[in-house]
């Protein structure tokens, strides 16, 4: 909401500041350079700095363009994934972990023995996201869930597009849903479907 | 070699709030100063200092060690930090005292959790190949082991609101304490999920806020403080990271840390538990063992005031005042950190 | 996706906006440059004069700073790097030479850029003066300043100077 702006010259003017930019109570100054152009006024302005009270406050935004490397075993795991392959390993009790495990948990033993599953599993425990933030699998509401992967012991985590918490529970039958695109990495599944019902 | 008597002598808060326009030292150092204040020392006694934070609370790199202008590095001081919970600076501050070089500590922490988006953050912590890309929130992941432990009818959710009705009520009595109230366990139950199992009041209020305790040994401890709160027992274990690898409905990780530090020796009067979510109160209970005559939380723990890497020291402080008070003998001070409970730090002291 | 080595690497960026406080502290600093000036504060136990007003909050004593002191604008060089790696997002034309300053006034240094001038022409104990931006770029930041060059003054010789370098 603008206060008052002196058209005369450039100056600058107070505006309240929206909450998820700078935080609440915030108010940001803007430098307004008005200019009269063919009798009409053309105002232009840039963020000068916001404050809340008399400190300034400013949004920090930190990001890292990562590129990772992922070691032998699972440079094989994701490459598996991008071909729509699901594959796991065997831990020294013979459980069998999917994702793959490098090292066994319990032992510390590394892992060797591949074993390849089927692209259905069973939710062990799930959790309703009712407001998806943004870079989560999906956009609109979803369920988080454990999901055991028929074949393997240990179960993952990933997201299942169930409609409804009504339609989810611990037992839940699912199956895997490509993504359409795979640059690679864990969303190269880019959510689960329910199929069938509760086992 | 024989372990050194060492105990907490004086504890100094700041009262929990959210959005702070402070910088983080500039709420760090009146604690401080209030601290010294109170144990009558100054900080020339301080033989080693030990901080517990986080440069991600504040997203600025080197906020973290930058606090260390708020202690008055000069002459230069002997000094530490964790990246974690103030809890386990003091307990790398007890190992300190244990070697023999020092003879007092003063540790420290703090979290300006509101300054940005706290559930996202911590769940950058988690596995960067298979986890961490799908971005669950925190909450999302202690929602997982809360349904877990309700499918397994190891909690229900009026036990769950029961905490939460508990807390909040507790809460009235703390000046430290941001979430306040006096809603039943109907009224609570009543409430929407706001993560499917979790209601709003499930899950800890983040706010900006620091604490820090001196720790003292021997006779020196018995000369700053009329009743000093006595360390006799402390342990830290781990559980996997990996999410699906550990049992979602028990915890044990806290329950070795427990055994290890003595809880089950004798009774424990009032036991502080960093509980961000109200069924991981109940799976603390039942992992360490705690009888019903056990006093949980008088302070209305993490849930109704939880700074980030400050909770767990808040813990302790919590529970060694009731030693210095007098209301308790023996009590227990609990930190954890990680999703679903994966590491936990237990510790038990006494009044003499 | 890509390999190296027959190794998989995976492009996994993270982000994160905070809203972050200058603190009451540095309110006078940061409206000082709005303004065009150098406006450090003084410690009340040791009187030294931070520019910037680090954290508020005066490391030796650990007390908040207190009471506004205008500074320079001109300073002294205390130590300077000629550098010749480029970064990311660069736009300075290499050697450039980043220096401390002392400005007059203050008891610490701060950073800037040297130009106007041969890299190999920079010296400690040589004086400097601030290049403002146009004032239509000025915000609560140093980078209101484009760089600092040499006023041709005498050079100071350190050890003259009050507090640190």
């Amino acid at each position: 909401m603008t206060r008052h702006c002196d058209t005369s010259n450039n100056g600058s003017v107070k505006v309240e500041a929206s909450r998820e930019e700078f935080g609440a109570g915030s108010v940001v100054v803007m430098s307004i350079r008005c200019r009269w152009r063919d009798k009409k006024l053309v105002v232009s302005g840039t963020t000068s700095h916001a404050m809340v009270g008399d400190v300034f406050v400013a949004p920090l935004e930190v990001s890292y363009p990562y590129k990772r490397t992922v070691g032998t075993l699972l440079s094989r795991f994701f490459t598996s994934l991008s071909e729509c392959r699901l594959e796991g390993t065997r831990g020294s009790d013979g459980r069998v972990y999917f994702p793959p495990a490098e090292f066994d948990p319990v032992t510390g033993a590394q892992l060797t023995e591949w074993v390849s599953l089927s692209d259905t599993g069973t939710v062990s425990t799930w959790a309703w996201q009712s407001t998806p933030v943004e870079g989560q699998p999906l956009a609109h509401p979803f369920a988080w869930a454990l999901i055991t992967i028929d074949g393997a012991d240990v179960p993952m985590l990933h997201a299942v597009d169930a409609g409804s918490p009504d339609n989810i529970a611990t037992g839940t039958k699912v199956k895997v849903r490509w993504a359409e695109e795979r640059p690679g990495g864990v969303t190269d599944i880019a959510c689960f479907d329910v199929v069938g019902g509760v086992s | 070699m024989a372990l050194r008597d060492i105990a907490i002598v004086g504890t100094a808060q700041r009262p929990s709030e959210v959005n702070s326009t402070f910088t983080s030292v500039e709420i760090l150092l009146p604690v401080i100063q209030q601290l010294l204040d109170k144990v009558g020392i100054e900080r020339s006694d301080i033989g080693f200092w030990c901080h517990g934070s986080c440069d991600y609370m504040s997203g600025q790199p080197f906020s973290f060690v930058s606090a260390v202008d708020a202690i008055g590095a000069w002459p230069p001081i002997v000094e530490s930090h964790v990246e974690a919970d103030g809890a386990l600076a003091l307990y790398e501050a007890w190992v300190k005292i244990q070697t023999g070089e020092v003879d007092v500590a003063l540790v420290f922490s703090n979290g300006k959790t509101t300054s940005g988006p706290i559930d996202q953050i911590l769940s950058l912590q988690t596995d960067p190949y298979m986890v961490a890309p799908l971005k669950p929130g925190f909450d999302a992941l202690a929602a997982l082991q809360a349904r877990a432990c309700l499918d397994a009818g190891v909690v229900t959710e009026r036990q769950m609101a029961e905490v939460a009705s508990r807390s909040r009520r507790d809460a009235n009595n703390n000046a430290i304490a941001f979430t306040k109230g006096n809603e039943s366990v109907e009224e609570l139950l009543a409430m929407p999920y706001t993560m499917n199992p979790l209601r709003a009041h499930d899950c800890a209020t983040p706010v900006d806020g620091c604490n820090a305790v001196v720790l003292a040994a021997g006779d020196i401890a018995r000369r700053l403080a009329t009743r000093p709160a006595w360390i006799r027992g402390i342990d830290h274990r781990i559980d996997t990271q990996r999410l699906g690898a550990r049992s979602m409905t028990e915890s044990s990780s806290a329950a070795i840390a427990a055994q290890k530090a003595g809880v089950g020796k004798d009774r424990i009067d009032v036991a502080e538990l960093h509980a961000p979510y109200t069924h991981q109160e109940l799976l603390l209970r039942k992992a360490m063992g705690l009888s019903e005559s056990t006093h949980i939380n008088p302070s209305g723990g993490a849930l109704v005031a939880n700074p980030a890497m400050a909770a767990g020291l808040a813990r302790f402080a919590e529970a060694a005042e009731s030693i210095f008070a007098g209301s308790a003998d023996r009590v227990l001070a609990h930190c954890t950190s990680g999703p679903m409970l994966q590491q936990n730090l237990v510790c038990v002291m006494e009044g003499e | 996706m890509s390999e190296a080595d027959g190794l998989v690497r995976l492009r996994q960026p993270i982000g994160v906006t905070y809203n972050w406080s200058a603190g009451p502290n540095a309110t006078s600093h940061l409206a000082g440059l709005i303004a065009g000036k150098f406006i450090g504060k003084r410690c009340p136990s040791c009187a030294l004069v931070y520019f910037p007003p680090r954290n508020g909050v005066c490391p030796k004593c650990a007390k908040i700073l207190a009471g506004d002191v205008e500074v320079g604008p001109k300073g002294t060089i205390t130590t300077f790097c000629i550098v010749n790696v480029p970064f990311l997002g660069q736009k300075i034309k290499l050697p450039y030479v980043a220096a401390q300053i002392l400005l007059d006034g203050a008891d610490i240094s701060m950073q800037h850029l040297i130009q106007e001038c041969e890299a190999e022409d920079v010296r400690i104990g040589m004086r400097v003066e601030p290049v403002w931006k146009d004032k239509s770029e000025w915000g609560p930041s140093l980078e209101n300043i484009q760089h600092f060059r040499p006023t041709g003054e005498p050079d100071r010789v350190m050890g003259t100077e009050s507090g640190a370098s």
